[in-house]
């Protein structure tokens, strides 16, 4: 009976412990670590001024591996002085039950950040990042923060795995090195991903013909309409007139650094005779013994087109070379250029090579023939 | 016997007790300026473990719904796992853009993807930073104002919507089940394209499901763009607010 009671005063007061203790403890426990929740946190990846994989483009915020900037933007509540604020970088928001309280992101080096702009509570010139993962900024001394506040980190290295999730868990403190109770706590988080990269194509082009004409289609010249053959001068060769020969070329190119024509071959000859080519440019002289050529719209003799369509410095940049692009004056020389397109791409253009020839009175008799061959060479 | 039995009838209330002790502790608050929640009573609701010395199992219940509410001022998260930790997974899932040959008489489209999920958020917003296609010096010109394509011109654009022009290209955001979020404006009108690094391209006023993003690209060139191998690195960003 006396065992019984005993226990019963046991059982008893062992059941008013627990529900008192069920009672009290929650108010005990939650005024111990309570903080105020920071809101409105936001952590932004802003692109560095770092090349880190040398593509020509400064790494982008979420680049993995990139070095960066983190600005972390939050509406502070605690009305305590604020003297440190801490970043601690973690793969999880909160800490894993019996599990570790914070795994560094694979990756991450904030131990050469810098603290670059800040506003709201300002006055944080201070930066401990001593240990990789953890950054805290400080002011001389605790002061109020409230309100909107905006703190950016330069020079982070972004963890190192793409498409990864990673938490900073941000709290501030009165005291200058981020220990001590919490004022204001929360945590934020970002990810990084991975680059997009596009490729494609432009594929190189160049499109060239010759003939003894060119026609267009649409406006536009079209190769496929150029006449093959023989250019025959308009006359028998004569020492008190000059005669003349025309022929057509087209080019067109996306070659950024554009082409250059030349033209390729002998003077006219005919078995041992030759009509002497026009070395130096020169004005069209009868009864002396000249074969030359140029790209112009001549008027002594009157023969000869302008390039069309002509020359705009835009979409049609091919032009007569120099020496060929004098109308009234003629030059032949063997793998001289006769035009080019200033360097750049051009659409499509035709070119009417005039070709004249006089002879002396002593030029001998015979049928002066030559091939000239037309190289259009271009630069991508 | 009687007292015997309304004293362990007392121990058993006061186990009972103390045991809810942890789901109250564990309180930890999802607020606005203008509320306050106490998350408590949402979660950790549907975990059962039952074990024996040889045997052990883990269940969840209650799972039949979860989902946000909200209103103008505040939001919370139903469903028995629920948590106020931030939870953002951002994936770029075809981050390989091949866009083949150009040329003068047509577009030349593309598309990659991304998603988003983002837990417990107020919103969250996905930036894009990066440079038209480069060939050297020469850089496609990129449509700085929303425009149509237009063949033989250059340009470079992006939308994340689906379009039938210059082809059937891309597609609308999909929602999943419990996705929020939409393109942009600027971004979200079918055959109309932009490119402006450092512009938001897809946003969601509140927490969000997976979002799947399709982006389109569209390439037009002229007559005189350059030959050569065009390529550029584009940096997505998500950002979330918590």
């Amino acid at each position: 009976m006396l065992n019984h009671l005993s226990w019963n005063n046991v059982f008893r007061s062992f059941a008013i412990a627990a529900i008192v203790a069920s009672i009290v403890i929650p108010f005990i426990s939650t005024s111990s670590v309570q903080a105020a929740q920071i809101t409105n946190r936001t952590l932004q990846l802003i692109g560095g001024t770092v090349d880190t994989d040398s593509d020509g483009i400064n790494d982008g915020g979420s680049m993995p591996g990139g070095t960066v900037s983190h600005e972390f933007t939050f509406d502070l509540v605690g009305a305590t002085d604020t003297g440190s604020i801490f970043f601690e970088y973690c793969t999880t928001a909160a800490a894993v039950p019996l599990g570790i309280d914070c795994n560094l992101p694979t990756g991450l080096d904030t131990t050469s950040a810098t603290l670059g702009a800040e506003s709201g509570a300002t006055g944080f010139t201070g930066i401990d990042t001593t240990t990789n993962g953890t950054v805290i900024i400080n002011r001389t001394s605790a002061a109020a923060a409230t309100g909107t506040v905006s703190y950016q980190l330069d020079d982070v290295l972004n963890p190192s795995t793409a498409n990864e999730t990673f938490f900073v868990r941000i709290s501030t403190h009165n005291s200058l090195n981020g220990t001590g109770a919490e004022i204001d706590s929360g945590t934020v988080a970002a990810s990084t991903a991975t680059p997009i990269e596009l490729t494609g194509t432009m594929p190189e082009s160049l499109v060239f013909c010759t003939g003894e004409t060119i026609g267009t289609t649409s406006s536009v010249p079209d190769c496929t309409t150029a006449t093959p053959g023989t250019v025959a001068f308009d006359q028998l060769f004569s020492p008190t007139s000059t005669a003349t020969a025309t022929s057509q070329m087209a080019a067109s190119t996306n070659a950024g650094s554009g082409y250059s024509i030349t033209v390729n071959g002998p003077t006219l000859t005919s078995g041992a005779n030759t009509i002497n080519a026009m070395a130096a440019t020169n004005t069209s002289v009868l009864g002396v013994s000249q074969f030359g050529m140029n790209l112009k719209d001549n008027a002594t003799p009157d023969t000869g087109i302008e390039v069309a369509p002509v020359f705009n410095g835009t979409n049609y940049n091919g032009q007569a070379a120099t020496d060929y692009d004098t109308a009234d004056t003629f030059k032949f020389a063997d793998g001289n250029s006769v035009a080019n397109s200033n360097s750049t791409g051009t659409d499509s253009q035709i070119f009417t090579a005039t070709y004249i020839v006089n002879v002396p009175g002593s030029q001998p008799a015979g049928t002066y023939t030559t091939t000239l061959t037309y190289i259009c060479t271009a630069t991508f | 016997m009687k007292e015997v039995m309304r004293s362990l009838q007392l121990v058993g209330i006061g186990i009972v007790a103390v045991l809810l002790l942890p789901l109250s502790t564990y309180a930890q608050t999802l607020e606005s300026p203008s509320f306050r929640f106490e998350e408590t009573t949402l979660g950790n609701g549907g975990l059962i473990n039952s074990s024996s010395p040889s045997f052990q199992s883990g269940v969840s219940v209650g799972d039949t719904a979860v989902g946000s509410s909200e209103s103008g001022n505040f939001q919370f998260e139903a469903g028995s796992q629920t948590t106020d930790d931030p939870a953002l997974n951002f994936t770029i899932e075809n981050g390989n853009v091949q866009f083949g040959s150009f040329t003068a008489s047509g577009a030349t489209t593309a598309t990659s993807t991304f998603s988003v999920i983002n837990y417990t958020s107020y919103n969250y917003a996905v930036h894009i930073v990066g440079n038209p296609p480069s060939n050297g010096a020469h850089t496609i010109e990129a449509m700085a104002s929303n425009g149509p394509s237009v063949a033989g011109t250059e340009q470079f654009g992006i939308n994340l919507v689906a379009n039938t022009s210059p082809t059937s290209v891309g597609a609308n955001p999909d929602l999943g089940d419990f996705g929020v979020g939409a393109a942009a404006s600027n971004y979200d009108t079918s055959n109309e394209y932009r490119f402006v690094s450092g512009e938001v391209i897809a946003s969601a006023p509140e927490s969000s499901g997976k979002v799947t993003y399709t982006i389109s690209y569209l390439v037009n060139v002229d007559s005189l763009t350059p030959g050569g191998q065009y390529t550029a690195n584009h940096t997505l960003i998500c950002t979330g607010t918590y």
